[in-house]
């Protein structure tokens, strides 16, 4: 074996590994492994600062910048707030408004920003309520996941495949609607069937109908307290609205994707100039999640330069020549891949193998839908573990603040049958549109 | 049991946060909304499931007289109701019962303005008053006071963060000047605090006021120094019952790792505090300003004119 294919590989087999492991920071390991690449004579600087992808980083940067200027101006508690009380304390209402809530938000917002204002409030509200909380939390992330899988901005891995690949907003909502929709629509009845008895309705239960309404009331007090200036609230809206519309629109305004997203912050900073400080929003920007980007962006270019990923994506063309057995592989090694990685390493190394793939493919090969089932083997993989996602990190931390504890077991035997089920109807729409 | 446990974690957070005035409100509210949404199935399922939740709330841990006082009202109510012998039985229960929720709300809002009346003719000109936990009837009085043109100043004696940021919101949102000193510095300002104005959970039957964590220590202080400590209280927060225990079990036990030196060590921390009434000036009341001596004179009225009640409300 060549030795710089050799050394290329140590150095993304031991980050990976310690990556999985947790014995470092994923960002101060990614960016490590970056810079041995250069040391070690894989990829000069040149070829390092290339190999980054400017337009991911540039749309995160502007959608945490807009989601945390919408979250500080407290229109999610108030969101939230209103919600429970429509809900009334009913569990089966709290259950379905909540899931769908989280998928709507999920898909426009980011499934993480979306666990960490939602999570908290439904926790609260099952917990107070003497309901089984630990089915709502796996409730909410399987949602969550599913929810940001239908867009470009819903799922870092989504970011990733929709810059490399030049797949605009309404690609990712135009092809993910349908199998998202799908997999949603089985995942509601499959989880309110299998679990009504947690759910069934409290109308016949006196104290319990009374501790849902005095929960609610506590919930108005505790969460609905933030001072709401409505100037700054319409601020933001209006900003968000516009750079969504300016994501629908992208093809028009011929302008790059991450371009628009900077752009929007950027406005919502001058707009907000009085109510948020520039500096505390900077602050707030996960930068260690973005050097975990741009480390992994030099090391997958260390291996396709030594040519490692011009063999891999020969050896899974050579497994079989049925296009839908393709995608299936895709899907499920995605799947599966996801459930105890980090789903952005695994999806930025496949993206190159996918762009050698659709190469051998013959032309009148729908090879767009390499990147779907990439997408969706990533995106609903990383629900079936509690390590799968970082929303469903993100979201155990703050039911655990919130008193509700939930072991691996518990976890993986409702979230892994169901990441199953999800990755079986995903399935099923690749069998149907091949 | 888990409803027991859910009900009293919820009154405790309740209490905590917002007071008990509060909390009655909200009590009140939800268990209109509660029989409102309630499908029973006939009479006999209304009455048990109606004494299971006067059971659940007269056995909360700690009992909130406020909440307790009501439910004995609607339990005479229901007790009126069964024995007029009415055709609809249980639907015409339920109408008694929202109708006296009803009346107590009036009642409640009337008694507040009473005790506002009192309190603000104890607000002179210039004074500086010194004010700790969160009780909306002093907040009550302040601002009544603030609408009423008396110039007057407040010092905020600081306790944990979240609720002093609640009192310094409302404080702000109303205009009234404040300043903030944290409560173990109160030594520092004692000569300009001309009064102290204090609310109370209850009045047990040891004649203690259970109050805030940290308001013994502020009442004492003044109590010393001879300024004007008040307390203000509905003569319905009265505890007219034994009390269960001399012990308070509301100690809440934390333990942390200070991660620059990795120091376990364990954090106590108490809900509450139990204060001698006899520390205390003055009590307001609805029924005016009250010295300690008629304060229990009127505790001790209470507490024998329910003695048949205490026999059957908790002969369990």
């Amino acid at each position: 074996m060549d030795l710089q294919l050799l050394v290329a590989l140590s150095i993304f087999s031991v980050a990976l590994v310690t990556i999985i492991l947790e014995f470092l920071d994923k960002s101060l390991v990614a960016m490590f492994g970056a810079v041995l690449m250069i040391i070690l004579g894989i990829l000069n600087f040149d070829e390092a600062i290339g190999a980054i992808n400017f337009e991911t980083l540039g749309l995160l940067i502007g959608m945490m910048i807009i989601v945390d200027l919408v979250n500080s101006s407290g229109v999610f508690s108030w969101v939230n707030v209103n919600i429970a009380r429509l809900t009334g304390g009913r569990p089966w209402l709290i259950f379905f408004v909540f899931v769908l809530v989280t998928a709507l938000f999920s898909t426009f917002l980011g499934n993480v920003t979306t666990v960490l204002v939602i999570v908290p409030i439904v926790m609260t509200l099952t917990k107070g309520l003497g309901l089984n909380s630990k089915l709502f939390l796996v409730a909410l992330i399987l949602f969550a996941i599913a929810g940001g899988a239908m867009s470009l901005i819903g799922d870092p891995s989504n970011i990733i495949i929709g810059s490399a690949a030049k797949l605009s907003f309404n690609d990712f909502i135009g092809h993910q609607i349908i199998p998202v929709s799908a997999v949603m629509t089985v995942l509601l009845l499959i989880l309110a069937l299998s679990r009504w008895e947690a759910l069934r309705p409290i109308a016949g239960n006196l104290r319990q109908l009374f501790i849902s309404h005095l929960l609610i009331q506590k919930i108005e007090q505790v969460f609905g307290r933030q001072e709401i200036s409505r100037l700054l609230v319409v601020k933001v809206l209006f900003v968000l609205f516009l750079t969504l519309l300016g994501f629908i629109f992208q093809d028009h305004l011929n302008l790059p994707i991450s371009v628009i997203s900077l752009t929007g912050a950027l406005v919502l900073l001058i707009a907000t100039t009085k109510h948020a400080s520039i500096r505390e929003t900077l602050e707030k920007v996960e930068w260690p999640t973005l050097f975990f980007f741009i480390g992994l962006f030099i090391m997958v270019a260390g291996l396709e330069k030594v040519g490692l990923l011009e063999v891999v994506g020969h050896g899974i063309i050579g497994i079989t020549d049925s296009y839908l057995i393709l995608l299936l592989i895709v899907l499920w090694t995605a799947g599966f891949v996801s459930m105890v990685v980090d789903n952005v390493p695994f999806v930025t190394i496949m993206i190159p193998l996918i762009f050698q793939i659709q190469t051998s493919l013959p032309a009148d090969t729908n090879s767009q839908l390499l990147w779907w089932a990439l997408s969706l083997g990533a995106c609903l993989g990383g629900s079936g573990s509690p390590i799968g996602a970082s929303a469903n990190v993100v979201s155990i931390g703050l039911a655990e603040k919130a008193g509700v504890s939930i072991s691996l077991r518990e976890y993986l035997k409702i979230g892994f049958p169901m990441t199953v089920l999800m990755l079986m109807v995903a399935s099923l729409y690749f069998v149907l549109v091949v | 049991m888990p409803y027991q446990n859910a009900t009293s974690q919820l009154f405790l957070s309740i209490e905590n946060e917002v007071g008990t005035t509060r909390l009655e409100r909200m009590v009140l509210t939800s268990l209109a909304a509660a029989i409102h949404d309630f499908r029973e199935k006939g009479e006999e399922d209304f009455l048990e499931q109606f004494y299971e939740l006067l059971e659940m709330v007269k056995n909360t841990e700690p009992r909130i007289a406020l909440v307790i006082d009501r439910f004995y009202h609607i339990w005479t109510v229901l007790c009126e109701a069964k024995n007029s012998k009415h055709p609809e039985t249980h639907l015409y229960w339920e109408r008694q019962i929202l109708e006296a929720l009803d009346r107590f709300h009036k009642e409640s809002k009337e008694e507040r303005k009473a005790i506002t009346r009192v309190g603000v003719e104890l607000v002179k000109e210039g004074d500086v008053i010194l004010i700790h936990s969160i009780s909306t009837t002093v907040l009550d009085v302040l601002l009544a006071s603030k609408r009423a043109g008396k110039k007057f100043r407040v010092i905020v004696a600081e306790q944990e963060l979240e609720k002093t940021s609640h009192l310094i919101e409302v404080l702000t949102s109303n205009k009234i000047h404040f300043q903030v000193v944290p409560e173990y510095m109160l030594s520092h300002i004692e000569e300009e605090v001309t009064k102290v104005l204090l609310g109370g959970v209850t009045i047990n039957n040891t004649l203690h006021v259970v109050c805030d964590a940290g308001t013994n220590a502020i009442v004492s202080e003044f109590h010393l120094s001879k300024t004007a400590v008040y307390l203000f209280i509905s003569t319905r927060k009265f505890s007219l019952w034994e009390t269960r225990s001399q012990q308070h079990h509301y100690k809440v036990s934390t333990t942390r790792l200070r991660s620059c030196k990795e120091i376990e060590f364990e954090r106590i921390k108490f809900s509450h505090d139990r204060v001698s009434l006899s520390l205390y000036d003055k009590v307001v009341t609805e029924k005016g300003v009250m010295t300690i001596g008629e304060i229990t004179q009127l505790y001790k009225e209470k507490f024998n004119e329910r003695a048949s009640w205490r026999e059957e409300f908790f002969k369990d």
